[in-house]
């Protein structure tokens, strides 16, 4: 009882002094149990980066080449220890910002990277869409999609002529404005009705995530 | 110098991740877990050198003041957080989580509310930047209805024991499937333009690099 | 005249007493020897309760014996066919010797051992071992179930199949039986404390009390006290102290118990087969002579049953259970003499339990005599003194049986004490004492005891049957005989419906020769002759002194057979050397007897109700009428003196020998035994004692009721003639009378019905169609009601031979062709070069890899296994998949590095080639462009706050226009705030406003996304507080209030929740403008909240930026985001001619694909 019953009321009761604070506008009780929150959630990410570096380090204690996965544990364990290093040097103060170059020559390239690779995997997955499933909805998709990548290269383009270029404008005009909008719209208005829903459960206590 | 040796590791990471255009290789999944292994400690450091720092600072400063015993509370239950790696103790973790999922639950009650639904649905007239003629706008409200109604997937079971919808909201489905293929083509073909920019960003800047270090 | 009760649908013979017809089902009409007292239903005689009210048939009943015997549980049929069952536990070693014959297929025939097939000792001969003869000759197993190779193989079923086998299945089955019977003769339920007897040997117990014949000597195993031999000379007087009535019953003739049927006549001669049988069946001569006569020979040589059953004779072709069993000495039972030796030689241990244990004859209630009754035994008594002591003979060491001794012995004190008074002679009461079987003395000394007024006492009816409370209206059937109201089983023997002599009856004869022996030969030992001599002028004695208030039986009720019967005396017919051989006296006086009693019997029948029709009568075969029974027509001036000797004997009721009464308690069916035994025994000498015909009532009603899965079970093949030692001769089964439960086994050919009437030639009164004249009118009339059968062929259920049976038939005999043999060569694998390999399935053949799982130790042995099957899987897999991996893998390869390079030159080209799309820039600004336009120009000298919401991932698009508005910010002289919801962000941030000439606010990263904006938003805008601290950093007082100054709010995001987050949790609360840079990809995203106004201008992506830049210019550097813009129109032209040719051509392949896979 008492596992379960003591996170059940914390949740309900600070739910629902936040939800009260914010509606009335009373910013004190808000802002003090953001804060708490906020801090809490800090300490909760502090926590997930220690437990990826005790997972991959118990890899490497096991000896057990998982496939040459001692590699790759080795290799995120190192960098770990060299970037949370150099922050805590850059702490200290012996360095200055070592952490944002490791930022700038590690992550920014290797992330730039694996997002300038979608482009190949995109084209890649629309080329056999058709092989894998000619229905008039993907015929639908790819349509749109093309039309939507022509347009884009010949509005500002000179080859066609104004009119086709225009109709293209036109087209695709009518196309994001009015069918795209309602059909985001939808989406949006749909995840907040289940936004909202699962907000209620949860201040309700009917979902409990915190109970494992 | 030093930017060169950032140009030059940048370079061989981005090789390291495009050789994923052959196939899944080991080089790729270094890189890959070098970037997680980087990524994961730069928010560690941030978050401790932003936000939990300060507060350990502030009640420093003051750790009798009210508001430096009213934090009492959140460092129990961050202390509690940190016994949840204890299996033993992992119980009296889920309080600091509970913490966490009720003031969020109540915050996202809020901004869907306030901030999207309630805006969504009544855009009338000349609210809002639309320029839309009233056709245009019914036509919208339509297709946003039959969106909508697209995601509803109650219905009655006929004589074969199949689930199907009311025959009246059959119509309506079939246009909310075409608005979001359409939509969603919409949108493959943003993320494809910004991938293609990305990718044209990415070459052209190694390009332009090399030609500065070749120049 | 032996009775059966016929079925009247399918006209089966059945036992008499059965409810239902053995062969069709069909509910059989009443046919019984006792009728019940209250409600007047006719019961079998093996009843002690009424079938229908429930009421104690047999009065004078002493309590059940407290152990009944286990075995005596199930009917003897049903034991018969259990195969010889060792004791738990008692697994011995499984030797040739112990495996019964018809275990050892193939053995061919038993005489013949050098052609034994060579078998390794203990195992059973391979079919393949035997050669075709032997096959040929085998005879386990039926033709059709041999897979022989021999041409001469029958083609059609075979008509007549032998087997050695089932010749041992029955000889089992009358060992079993044997064995129970012996075990019954011993079993103390039926012969010691209390228990009753089965009617067959109560009567001839009583019957030897009446004819006072001597026991057998004491020594010698318990004999049956002789009944009256009619006609024959007395049972030689055994030792005067016990009748050993069983050691009458002499060598058990386990053989003739065994194989009834096949009992080879010529095997003994008809006297020596008399002596086998007690004095009691020893008169009686089978009635079905016809039957007896056709019983097939012994071959001379072959061993006397006694040397077998005495351990001399070959050993061979005995069961080896029996021969273990070791010679049972029957010679004691049938050599008085002999006997006595049995207790010195023989330990306990050598003679099975049912000779050692000698039967308790204490608990023997004799049925009490009713009150007239009692005053006539009183006078005979003495004659039952002779009873054998046979029970009570028995000196057993164990304290138990000497104290059952004892209690005899007092109770026969009491008993003599009793008949103290009566004027008999010291002499005769010893003899009486002798003569009378111990437990009918105790039992008369019993009745004496009690109070004579007690009329419920329980009377053993074979004394004297109770008056039966007859309902007054009823008066015809009120009979009384001499000792009172005649047992309802007299009525059975009249000729009701003229009921023939049946084949049941002939058999049942012809078993109880089997069952207790010849009897005792003729020639007895001189002491013995005296003796008996004796007992006669003692029992003659005894009747005369009647005691006065015996009321003579009322003549005009008394039927005709008892009248005629007290006239008749077998001892003064048996004494008179003149008279014909004991033989001939027995069987005329028998025949006599039978006759008159058969007359008499017969008119009373016919007033009873009895539905029973005597079709049968038609069916009779000529033979049978021929056969040479006394009674034939041909001797009616025989019939004619008969009857005058009977008229003579009429009054002389006291000389009716007390062992009448017996046959007043025996089953109509025994009765007929006997008297057809002794017409048997008369006409055909040479027939052995036991007719194969009817088994004696006791037996037959054990037969199992259901005898249809017998003949499933028994398949109708019987032993041929040379099998072995019982041999019957095939053609002569066909005629043999075999026992009911028998004859589903006989070999009957269809065109012969199966005789119903036994031999003996029938009476007059039956015999319809004898020329003796007009039947009597009453039969005729009977004769008349009962509907006309209908001929039997028809009523003959065709047997059933079971599916599993016929399946087996090979295709020779079905003539189905045989499928072709599946013969292909295997070409593959280890299995190379093998026929009619199966297929490895599917499943089995997809490779899988084998994830070892670690708690599972693997031994060497399985993982060779395991890599064999698994090289034989992809062996063959392999050989079938090849090509098909290939292709795939070539294509797939092929395609990725033919986009990417594709791609990679169109943006290479585009990069660094001309410009083939190049238009001017995009000047044209769309509203939501305009509106950032307008937002950060309304923000000029206001404090901005960027939120950096995008990752270096992003960077390649949104650092255009984060530049470009921080260009436009720094231009516009705006503080610039910075702020990121994540760490990425935060980095970018720093990286992008390190060149700004007014360095930002770096508010930092705000920690649990909409928390941390939900903090951010109540420090913004007029807010009445004014927030110190922000997530626990301190801002200092320039950042609180350009964060209530704050003018403008740009989110640069990519990702949609950052864009949602900042609309739902800032925008609502503040009225700050948000404008938003995002990507191309978050643009449809945030286009309806632009429309929705929370967004007050929106940039989408690189295009929109470049436009902006080029419309309100710029001062950042947007030469190379330029270079990329006019690339895009390329690259992404060339992304669409991409998408359309891959699709349709990869359709087009699949088109193909597909088609390829439909042929």
């Amino acid at each position: 009882m008492l596992k379960r019953g003591i996170p059940l009321i914390i949740a309900i009761s600070f739910g629902g002094l936040t939800l009260i604070s914010l509606l009335f506008s009373i910013t004190e009780i808000s802002s003090l149990i953001l804060e708490w929150a906020s801090f809490l959630a800090a300490v909760a990410l502090l926590l997930g980066a220690i437990n990826l570096l005790s997972v991959h380090t118990h890899r490497l204690a096991a000896h057990r080449p998982v496939g040459g996965q001692n590699i790759y544990s080795a290799a995120l364990v190192i960098s770990m220890l060299v970037v949370f290093g150099l922050g805590m040097t850059d702490l200290i103060g012996l360095t200055n910002n070592s952490v944002g170059v490791v930022f700038n020559w590690i992550q920014a390239p290797l992330e730039a990277a694996l997002a300038s690779l979608l482009a190949f995997f995109l084209l890649l997955s629309g080329i056999r869409l058709l092989q894998r499933q000619r229905t008039i909805a993907s015929i639908l998709f790819l349509a749109t999609a093309v039309l939507i990548l022509l347009s884009n290269a010949f509005i500002a383009s000179p080859i066609l002529p104004q009119s086709i270029s225009s109709l293209f404008q036109q087209l695709r005009d009518l196309i994001q404005s009015i069918i795209v909008t309602s059909g985001i719209r939808g989406i949006l208005i749909g995840v907040a009705l289940g936004a909202i829903t699962l907000s209620i459960r949860l201040l309700l206590g009917l979902e409990r995530p915190y109970n494992k | 110098m030093n930017d060169t040796l950032g140009l030059v590791i940048g370079f061989i990471l981005t090789l390291l991740i495009y050789s994923y255009v052959i196939g899944d290789n080991p080089a790729y999944r270094l890189a890959v877990h070098i970037l997680v292994g980087v990524s994961a400690a730069y928010a560690a450091v941030l978050v401790l050198r932003q936000a939990i720092l300060p507060i350990v600072a502030q009640l420093a400063l003051n750790p009798l003041s009210l508001n430096s015993l009213l934090w009492l509370v959140p460092i129990l239950l961050a202390l509690l957080l940190i016994l949840q790696r204890l299996p033993r103790f992992a119980w009296l973790g889920d309080n600091a989580t509970a913490l966490l999922v009720g003031v969020g639950a109540a915050i996202a009650l809020m901004g869907a509310i306030t901030g999207t639904l309630l805006p969504q649905i009544l855009v009338f007239g000349d609210a809002g930047n639309t320029s839309l003629s009233p056709i245009q706008g019914i036509v919208t409200a339509v297709l946003t209805v039959c969106t909508l109604l697209t995601f509803q997937f109650t219905g009655k079971k006929n004589e074969l024991g199949e689930w199907v919808r009311p025959f009246w909201q059959r119509g309506f489905v079939q246009i909310g499937q075409a608005v979001l293929m359409i939509t969603f083509g919409a949108l493959f073909a943003g993320l494809l333009s910004t991938s293609l920019v990305l990718l044209t960003e990415r070459i052209g800047y190694y390009f332009a690099q090399f030609m500065l270090m070749l120049q | 005249m032996i009775r059966k009760t016929i079925c009247q649908e399918c006209n089966t013979p059945n036992t008499p007493g059965g409810k239902f017809c053995s062969n069709c089902g069909a509910r059989l009409p009443k046919s019984t020897s006792i009728m019940c007292p209250r409600c007047q239903t006719p019961n079998p005689s093996s009843n002690f309760y009424c079938d229908s009210c429930g009421s104690r048939l047999i009065q004078e009943e002493a309590p059940p014996p407290e152990q009944p015997a286990p075995e005596s549980d199930l009917p003897t049929s049903a034991k018969m066919f259990s195969l010889p069952s060792r004791k738990p536990g008692d697994t011995g070693e499984l030797n040739a010797e112990n495996v019964m014959d018809w275990l050892m297929s193939g053995q061919g025939d038993a005489t013949d051992a050098n052609a034994k097939p060579k078998t390794d000792t203990g195992k059973l001969p391979r079919l393949s071992d035997l050669t075709p003869d032997q096959r040929g000759k085998t005879d386990d197993l039926p033709a059709w179930l041999v897979d022989s190779d021999s041409q001469e193989f029958l083609i059609e079923a075979p008509e007549d199949i032998t087997t050695e086998h089932f010749l041992n299945m029955i000889k089992q089955i009358d060992e079993e039986e044997r064995k129970k019977l012996t075990g019954m003769l011993s079993d103390p339920a039926l012969t010691g404390k209390g228990g009753k007897l089965p009617d067959w040997l109560q009567e001839f117990v009583q019957s030897a009390e009446e004819t006072g014949e001597k026991p057998a000597p004491k020594a010698t195993p318990p004999s049956k006290p002789q009944p009256g031999k009619r006609g024959t000379s007395s049972q030689p007087s055994a030792d005067a102290e016990d009748l050993d009535w069983l050691s009458e019953l002499g060598p058990l003739n386990t053989d003739m118990l065994a194989h009834p049927v096949e009992q080879p006549q010529s095997r003994r001669p008809q006297s020596e087969a008399d002596n086998d049988l007690p004095d009691w069946l020893g008169g009686l001569e089978p009635p079905n002579t016809e039957m007896l006569a056709r019983r097939p020979s012994f071959a001379a040589d072959e061993p006397s049953i006694d040397a077998i059953l005495s351990g001399e004779g070959p050993t061979e072709g005995i069961p080896d259970w029996l021969a273990a069993t070791g010679a049972p000495d029957t010679d004691r039972l049938s050599h008085p003499v002999t006997a006595a030796r049995f207790d010195e030689e023989e330990t306990e241990e050598d003679y099975p339990e049912w000779l050692v244990r000698p039967p308790d004859t204490s608990e023997l209630a004799l049925p009490a005599a009713p009150k007239q009754v009692e005053s006539a035994i009183a006078a005979d008594s003495l004659a039952k003194k002779s009873v054998t002591d046979w029970l009570a003979g028995f000196e057993d060491d164990d304290e138990e049986e000497t104290a059952e001794v004892a209690e005899v012995a007092e109770e026969d004190d009491e008993f003599d004490n009793i008949f103290a008074e009566t004027a008999v002679t010291p002499i005769e009461e010893t003899k009486a004492r002798k003569t009378l079987t111990d437990w009918l003395g105790e039992l008369s000394a019993r009745d004496a005891a009690e109070p004579p007024d007690d009329e419920t006492a329980e009377e053993p009816d074979w004394l004297s049957p109770s008056e039966p409370e007859i309902p007054a209206e009823d008066e015809t059937s009120l009979r009384f005989g001499m000792t009172g109201p005649l047992p309802d089983w007299l009525d059975e023997l009249e000729p009701a419906n003229a009921k023939p002599a049946s084949n049941e009856q002939t058999i049942m004869a012809g078993m109880l020769d089997d069952l207790l022996g010849p009897a005792l030969p003729e020639e007895t030992f001189p002491a013995e002759e005296i003796a008996e001599e004796i007992d006669e002028a003692m029992v003659a004695a005894s009747f005369s002194e009647l005691p006065p208030d015996a009321q003579p039986l009322n003549v005009n009720e008394e039927p005709d057979w008892l009248s005629e019967l007290a006239a008749f005396d077998p001892n003064a017919v048996v004494v008179d050397e003149s008279a014909p051989t004991a033989m001939e006296t027995t069987a005329v006086t028998d025949s006599l007897f039978a006759d008159s009693l058969v007359d008499s019997t017969w008119r009373d029948d016919t007033r009873r109700d009895d539905t029973r029709r005597d079709d049968t009568l038609q069916d009779m075969p000529d033979e049978v009428e021929t056969a040479v029974y006394p009674f034939d027509s041909a001797g009616d001036e025989e019939w004619a003196n008969l009857d005058e000797i009977l008229s003579d004997v009429n009054t002389e009721k006291e000389e009716l020998v007390d062992w009448l009464d017996e046959f007043a308690d025996m089953p109509d069916a025994a009765l007929a035994l006997d008297l057809s035994l002794a017409a048997d025994d008369e006409a055909t000498p040479e027939k052995p004692l036991i007719s194969t015909g009817e088994l004696p009532e006791w037996i037959a009603s054990l037969r199992p009721e259901d005898t249809s899965q017998l003949d499933s079970l028994l398949p109708s093949a019987l032993p041929t003639a040379e099998d072995n030692l019982y041999a019957i001769a095939a053609d002569e089964l066909g005629d043999a009378d075999l026992p009911e439960w028998l004859s589903d086994t006989a070999v009957s050919t269809p065109e012969k019905p199966v005789t119903t009437l036994v031999g003996a030639e029938l009476p007059i009164w039956i015999d319809t169609e004898s020329d003796l004249g007009e039947p009597s009118s009453e039969l005729a009339s009977i004769l008349a009601d009962l509907p006309t059968a209908p001929p039997p062929e028809d009523l003959l259920q065709k047997a059933e031979i079971p599916q599993w049976i016929q399946d087996l038939k090979p295709a020779e005999l079905t003539g189905k062709p045989t499928a072709a043999p599946d013969f292909k060569l295997e070409t593959t694998g280890p299995l190379a070069g093998m026929p009619g390999v199966v297929k490895v399935e599917p499943i089995v053949a997809m490779p899988r890899a084998i994830i070892p799982a670690d708690q599972f130790t693997i031994t060497k042995e399985q993982q060779q296994q395991a890599r064999l099957l698994r090289q034989l899987v992809q062996e063959e897999h392999q050989a079938t998949a090849q090509t098909h991996a290939v292709g795939t893998a070539v294509s797939k390869n092929g395609l990725r590095l033919l986009l990417a390079a594709l791609l990679f030159a169109a943006v290479v080209f585009a990069l660094l080639g001309p410009d083939i799309l190049a238009g001017e820039p995009p000047s044209s600004l769309s509203a939501a462009g305009e509106g950032v336009n307008t937002a950060v120009t309304a923000a000029a000298g206001q404090p901005v706050l960027v939120a950096f919401e995008y990752t270096p991932a992003m960077a390649g698009e949104l650092d255009v226009a984060a530049r470009l508005l921080l260009s436009q910010l720094q231009d516009n002289g705006s503080q610039i705030i910075t702020v990121s919801q994540s760490a990425g962000g935060t980095a970018v941030a720093e990286t992008l406003t390190q060149s700004q000439a007014n360095p930002p606010i770096h508010i930092g990263m705000l920690v649990g996304e909409a928390i941390g904006l939900r903090q951010l938003g109540n420090c913004l805008g007029s807010q009445p507080t004014t927030c110190a601290t922000l997530q626990g950093r301190s801002l200092n007082a320039d950042t609180q209030a350009a964060l209530q100054d704050l003018g403008l709010i740009i989110v640069l995001t990519g990702e949609r929740d950052s864009l949602v987050n900042w609309l739902e949790q800032i925008d609502p609360n503040t009225d700050i403008p948000i404008i938003a840079g995002v990507t191309q990809s978050l643009g449809p995203v945030a286009a309806p909240y632009y429309a929705s106004g929370q967004l007050h201008g929106l940039l989408n992506g690189l295009p929109d930026a470049i436009a902006l830049a080029n419309r309100y210019g710029s001062s950042a550097d947007l030469t190379q985001a330029e270079a990329q813009l006019s690339a895009q129109s390329l690259i992404q032209l060339a992304a669409a001619l991409l998408l359309i040719i891959g699709a349709l051509v990869l359709a087009a392949n699949r088109n193909k694909s597909s088609t390829t896979q439909g042929q």
